[in-house]
């Protein structure tokens, strides 16, 4: 046991360290949307599509945080949540793909993201059913 | 793995969040143990028979 990863509260601090970074980026989104939008193509247009990106580094920030300062049962849930929101997000994001390869219509690479994040938020769901008593 | 965390508690006096706090761990992971649903790692498992002053093998038992 590493009583330096013990730390009281470390649960609060990861939420308010991962909503408030989805918050930020979600802010950060639309406004680079709302400046970049009227812009014509160029370098210009794409630095407005590095605002957010501090925000998405911020997220996964606050993630390896949570799994080197929670406990062992703690870091169990997040594994396994990971686990399942990596397995099921990569067979959509690959099997889509394979669908464009194919022929299917092209979609933006901002629902790759969207994906993994609600097969994360799936795989939440059932380790907390898992291991309620 | 079958264990005898939530009697021994019961014979300490003590309550899950003073469990916790004495093995630096949280509520949830010891409400988790107590149940069944997560078997504590081996550092962990030894700082359990330490507080209640037992062996490991005292504590915990393999399923059959």
């Amino acid at each position: 046991m590493n009583e330096k990863q013990m730390k009281p509260n470390h649960l609060k601090r990861y939420m308010w360290r991962f909503f408030s970074g989805m918050g930020v980026y979600m802010i950060l989104l639309f406004t680079a949307i709302f400046f970049a939008e009227p812009m014509e193509e160029g370098v210009g247009h794409v630095l407005w599509g590095v605002l957010p990106i501090p925000a998405i580094l911020f997220i996964a920030w606050s993630v390896i945080q949570f799994s080197r300062e929670a406990d062992e049962f703690a870091r169990r849930q997040l594994n396994e949540s990971l686990a399942i929101g990596f397995a099921f997000g990569s067979a959509l994001v690959a099997s889509y793909g394979v669908l464009d390869s194919f022929g299917a219509p092209q979609l933006s690479w901002m629902l790759a993201f969207a994906t993994y994040m609600l097969c994360w938020a799936i795989g939440s769901a059932v380790v907390s059913r898992r291991y309620r008593s | 793995m079958k264990n005898r965390v939530r009697v021994l508690r019961a014979e300490h006096n003590q309550t899950q969040a003073e469990l916790a706090a004495t093995l630096n761990v949280t509520r949830q992971t010891v409400i988790a143990i107590e149940s069944g649903k997560y078997d504590p790692s081996l550092p962990l498992a030894f700082a359990i028979a330490r507080t209640f002053e037992q062996s490991i093998e005292q504590i915990f038992t393999p399923e059959p």
